[in-house]
C-alpha cells in the first residue's frame, strides 16, 4: 500500500547504494519518471494542460504551414473585421492583419520566450545555487547576498532597468526576464543542497575520496532536480506573462511582430470597435499560462513523496 | 480564506463609501468647473521654459504675454501692450504697456517685469536664468539686440536686423510676463508656482493627480465665466474616453480616431474641430548613407501610401501633406512637385541610386507623443509599403520622452536612417516651419532641423525671407522654398492633423486655436 512512497523513497536509498557502488544510475532515473507519470495520469487537469501545451507547441512549429495568410501582411481597406469574416477566421487587427496568422506564428515567439527564458535563469541559478550550497562560507556568504539584492527588486523594475540599459527589443526583454528569474532557481538548489550535502550518503562519498565535482554533479544534482522541475514548470507561465508584459509596454519585441503581448497591446486600443482584437490573443497568454500551471501543480503533487492520495 | 457573511457586508459598505468619495469630487461639483483629460502629465507650468502640449493646454491660461493672437487665428492683438510703434527701418519696436494690471500675487505688471521676463531667458548672467531651461529663447529672443526700460509703462526692444515674424514671436508663449517677485522667491521651483497676470490663478498641482486653476475676477480684459479649471492627465487614449463616457471628466484630447464617428453621434457631446498648424512626417538622416542621396529620399517619398494611412489608420482626421507647410498657414502652395503613389517609380529611382536589391535601415518611432497621432500603427503602415519596394525598415520602439531626447541631438551619427516626428506651429509664421525645421542653421542645439539636412540655396532665401519685412516678397520667398524643399525630400510628409477635442455639450463658447493652446476664458458652462 505504501508502494508510492517507497519509490520515492528507493530514490534515497538507491543514491546511497549509488554512493557506495558508483553504478546503477539509470534505474533511479527511470523509476522517478515512471513515478511522475503515473501519478500525473491520474490528474485530469494536468492532463488536460500538457494536452493543450502540445497542441500549442505543434500549431507554432507548423506556423508556416498552419497560417492562413502571412501575419506581417498589411491591409489598410481590411482593418477590424470581426470574428467569422471569410477567409479572416479570427478576424483582423486595426492594420487589417489576419488575426489568426498572427496568433499562430505569435505562440512561436512566446513559447521560446518563455522556454528559454526559464532554461537560461535555471542553468544559471542551479550553478549558482550547487556551488553555493555545497561550499558555503564565504562565497555563499557574499553570493546570496548579492541574490538577496536581485530578489529585494521589484521583478518588473529590475527587467524594465535591464532593457533600459540594453535597448528595446526581443532577446533583451528576454535576458532581462531571464535574469530576473536566477534568484528564484539559486534559492531552491541552494536549499536542497544545504539539506542534501549532510545525509550520510554524501559523507560516506565524501570518505570514499570522491571528489567534489563529481558529487555535485551525480548526487546533489539529480536530487535537487524534482524541486526545480516544478518551479520551472510553474515559472515558464510566469516568464511568457511577464514578457508579454514588457511588449505591451514597448520594451519587448518590436513591431511588427507576431507576439501575443504586442496583439494585446496594439488591440486594446480598439477595444470597443474590435473586442476580439485584444481577447484572443489575451485568451492564448491566459490558457497557455493556465495549462503550464495545471501542469506544475500536477507535477508538485507527483514528485511530493509527503503527499498520499 | 473564508468571509462571514457580516465581512462581506462591511465590504459593500467600504466600497460604498469609496464610491461616494470619489463621485463628490467628479466634475459636477459646486460652481462651474471643467475637467480636462490632458494626454500626459504636463512638464512645466512657466510658460517660459514650455514646449510640449500637455504644459502649454494647462499653464498658458496663467499668463498673458505683450500681444496675443486674436481667436481661431495667429493675427496679433494688443494684450499687455495697448500698443506699440516700430520704427521705419524695423529695428526697433517700442511697446506701451497696460496700466493698472496686478500679478495673481499681488505685485504690480509694469517696465520692469517685461525686461525680467526676457533677460531672465536670454542673458546667461542674469541672476535668475538659472531658474529655468528655456527651449525657445533662442527662437524668439535671437535676433534681438537689447531690450530697454524707458519709463515704468514703456519698453524699447532693439534688433540686431529687420525680423518679420518678431510680433508674432511677442504673443508665443515664450515670451509670456512672469511676475519678477514669485521667480525670485520660488526660484527653479517657479514652475510648480507659476504667477502670472492672465484670466486663470494657478491653484494646486498635484503629480500624476491633477493641476487646478481658478479664475481671475480682476482680469483686466474681464472675469473669466468659468469657476475652476481641472486638468488630468489620463495617458491612455481609452481609458480618457472611458472617463469622459462614464462623466469623470469633462473635455478631452486626443480622441482615437476608429471611435469619433461613435462620439459624434452622441447628443451628450459635442465635437470641436479645426484644421491644425500640423505636420506629421519620417525625417531622414542626411548625414548618412543611404539617404545622403536625394533620389533614395525621393524614392521613399514614391513608395509610400499616404492616402490609406491617412483614410484607413487616421479615419480621415488629417489631410495629405505635400509640403512641409501646413495649408492654413499663408504662402502655402499647391504648385510643388507631387510624389504620388507609385512603387515602380521609387524602385526605379533605388536602382539608379545604386540599391537594385534593396536596403536594410533603423526606423525609430514613439509609442505615442504629442502631435504624433497613431504612430506604432503609422509607422508599421510605412515598414510594410517599403518592403514592397525592398526597404527593409527595421523599427525601434521608443516612450516619448527618451524619444526626444534621442532624436534631438547634435551628432547625427546616432541617429538612425529614418525616424518619426510632428510639428506644430508657435506663431503662425512660415519661418516657423521653413527655418527652424529645415534650414541648415538649425540643426541642434540651435532649432530642430533634426535631419541634420542642408540646402544652401534654401538656406540663403529662408535668411533673406525671415529679414524681408513685405508680406508679398516673403510670400513669394516661401513659395520658392517650398518648390526647393519639396524637391530636395528632407522628409516624407504625411498629413496634417486636424485638431479635434471632444467636451460635454454643457460647455459652449469654446474655440480651438492654431497654436493648440485651450482658452478658457470665454467659455461657459450651462448648469
Amino acid at each position: 500500500m505504501n508502494n508510492e512512497l517507497e519509490d520515492v523513497g528507493l530514490l534515497d536509498t538507491a543514491s546511497e547504494v549509488e554512493g557506495l557502488t558508483e553504478q546503477v544510475k539509470t534505474p533511479v532515473q527511470q523509476s522517478l519518471f515512471q513515478v511522475i507519470w503515473r501519478r500525473l495520469r491520474k490528474d485530469k487537469l494536468a492532463l488536460l494542460g500538457a494536452f493543450w501545451l502540445i497542441f500549442v507547441i505543434l500549431v507554432s512549429l507548423l506556423a508556416p504551414i498552419l497560417a492562413p495568410h502571412d501575419p506581417l501582411e498589411i491591409n489598410l481597406r481590411l482593418r477590424l473585421l470581426p470574428i467569422g469574416t471569410p477567409g479572416h477566421f479570427l478576424g483582423t487587427d486595426d492594420l487589417g492583419r489576419d488575426i489568426l496568422s498572427r496568433l499562430i506564428w505569435g505562440g512561436r515567439i512566446s513559447l521560446l520566450v518563455g522556454f528559454s527564458a526559464v532554461l537560461f535563469a535555471m542553468t544559471a541559478g542551479t550553478l549558482i545555487g550547487l556551488l553555493t550550497g555545497f561550499y558555503g562560507g564565504w562565497l555563499d556568504t557574499i553570493i546570496m547576498r548579492l541574490i538577496d539584492i536581485l530578489m529585494a527588486f521589484p521583478a518588473i523594475l529590475l527587467a524594465l532597468a535591464i532593457v533600459a540599459a540594453l535597448g528595446p527589443g526581443l532577446e533583451h526583454a528576454m535576458l532581462a526576464v531571464a535574469i530576473v528569474g536566477i534568484p528564484y532557481y539559486t534559492r531552491i538548489v541552494r536549499g536542497s543542497v544545504l539539506a542534501l550535502r549532510e545525509l550520510e550518503y554524501i559523507l560516506a562519498a565524501h570518505a570514499l575520496g570522491s571528489d567534489k565535482w563529481h558529487i555535485i554533479a551525480t548526487h546533489l544534482f539529480p536530487n535537487s532536480l524534482p524541486p526545480l522541475i516544478i518551479a520551472a514548470t510553474l515559472d515558464v507561465g510566469w516568464m511568457i506573462m511577464f514578457a508579454a508584459g514588457l511588449s505591451f509596454l514597448g520594451l519587448g519585441a518590436q513591431p511588427p511582430a507576431a507576439e501575443w503581448g504586442i496583439m494585446l497591446s496594439e488591440g486594446h486600443k480598439f477595444i470597443r470597435l474590435a473586442p476580439h482584437a485584444s481577447i484572443v490573443p489575451g485568451l492564448a497568454i491566459f490558457l497557455v499560462v493556465l495549462s503550464l500551471n495545471f501542469l506544475g501543480d500536477g507535477l508538485r503533487d507527483a514528485l511530493d513523496p509527503h503527499l498520499r492520495r | 480564506m473564508k468571509l462571514r457573511n457580516w465581512s462581506w457586508l462591511a465590504i459593500l459598505v467600504m466600497l460604498g463609501l469609496v464610491v461616494a468619495a470619489c463621485s463628490s469630487t467628479a466634475a459636477s461639483e459646486g460652481g462651474s468647473t471643467i475637467v480636462v483629460g490632458l494626454q500626459a502629465e504636463p512638464v512645466t507650468l512657466d510658460a517660459q521654459q514650455m514646449s510640449d502640449y500637455n504644459s502649454t493646454r494647462a499653464g498658458r491660461n496663467i499668463f498673458d504675454a505683450l500681444l496675443h493672437f486674436k481667436d481661431e487665428s495667429t493675427d496679433v492683438e494688443p494684450a499687455l501692450a495697448e500698443s506699440w510703434d516700430i520704427s521705419p527701418d524695423g529695428r526697433v519696436y517700442t511697446f506701451h504697456l497696460r496700466q493698472g494690471v496686478k500679478f495673481h500675487d499681488g505685485t504690480d505688471f509694469n517696465a520692469d517685469a517685461v525686461v525680467f521676463s526676457y533677460e531672465r531667458q536670454i542673458d546667461p548672467n542674469h541672476p535668475y536664468h538659472d531658474t529655468g531651461e528655456f527651449a525657445y529663447a533662442d527662437f524668439t529672443f535671437s535676433m534681438v539686440d537689447k531690450i530697454e526700460k524707458v519709463d515704468d509703462f514703456t519698453v524699447r526692444i532693439s534688433l540686431k536686423e529687420p525680423f518679420a515674424p518678431f510680433l508674432a514671436n511677442m504673443a508665443m508663449h515664450s515670451a509670456t510676463i512672469v511676475s519678477p517677485t514669485a521667480v525670485e522667491k520660488y526660484g527653479r521651483d517657479f514652475s510648480k508656482n507659476p504667477v502670472g497676470t492672465g484670466p486663470f490663478k494657478f491653484v494646486s498641482w498635484t503629480p500624476g493627480v491633477e493641476i487646478v486653476l481658478e479664475k481671475n475676477p480682476d482680469y483686466w480684459g474681464g472675469a473669466p465665466s468659468v469657476d475652476k479649471v481641472i486638468y488630468r492627465p489620463i495617458i491612455d487614449d481609452q481609458a480618457r474616453l472611458n472617463e469622459l463616457e462614464a462623466g469623470s471628466v469633462d473635455f478631452i484630447v486626443n480622441i482615437p480616431p476608429d471611435d469619433l464617428a461613435r462620439l459624434k453621434a452622441d447628443t451628450r457631446f459635442t465635437t470641436v474641430e479645426q484644421p491644425g498648424m500640423h505636420t506629421w512626417y519620417v525625417v531622414f538622416n542626411c548625414q548618412k548613407a543611404p539617404f545622403d542621396d536625394v533620389r533614395v529620399r525621393q524614392a521613399v517619398n514614391y513608395a509610400i501610401d499616404r492616402q490609406a494611412i491617412i483614410e484607413g489608420i487616421l479615419q480621415n482626421t488629417g489631410t495629405l501633406a505635400n509640403s512641409p507647410l501646413p495649408p492654413v498657414l499663408w504662402s502655402y502652395t499647391f504648385d510643388v512637385q507631387s510624389y504620388e503613389f507609385n512603387q515602380e517609380k521609387a524602385k526605379q529611382l533605388l536602382a539608379e541610386a545604386g540599391y537594385p536589391d534593396g536596403l536594410s535601415i533603423n526606423f525609430w518611432v514613439p509609442t505615442s507623443g504629442s502631435g504624433m497621432q497613431q504612430p506604432v500603427a503609422m509607422g508599421q503602415a510605412i515598414q510594410a509599403d517599403l518592403k514592397k519596394v525592398g526597404v527593409d525598415a527595421k523599427i525601434e520602439t521608443f516612450e516619448w520622452g527618451t524619444y526626444l531626447d534621442k532624436t534631438i541631438v547634435e551628432d547625427a551619427q546616432t541617429l538612425p536612417e529614418i525616424f518619426q516626428m510632428s510639428w506644430v506651429g508657435d506663431n503662425g509664421d512660415p519661418d516657423n516651419f521653413l527655418y527652424i525645421l529645415l534650414s541648415g542653421d538649425q540643426y541642434p542645439p540651435n532649432g530642430f532641423n533634426l535631419g541634420h539636412c542642408k540646402d544652401d540655396a534654401v538656406d540663403k532665401i529662408l535668411r533673406e525671407a525671415r529679414t524681408t519685412l513685405d508680406q508679398a516678397k516673403r510670400t513669394e520667398l516661401y513659395v520658392q522654398a517650398q518648390k526647393m524643399l519639396v524637391e530636395d525630400a528632407f522628409w516624407v510628409p504625411i498629413d496634417h492633423e486636424t485638431q479635434i477635442v471632444v467636451m460635454k455639450n454643457s460647455i459652449k463658447n469654446f474655440k480651438l486655436h492654431p497654436t493648440g493652446d485651450f482658452r478658457f476664458r470665454d467659455v461657459l458652462v450651462e448648469p
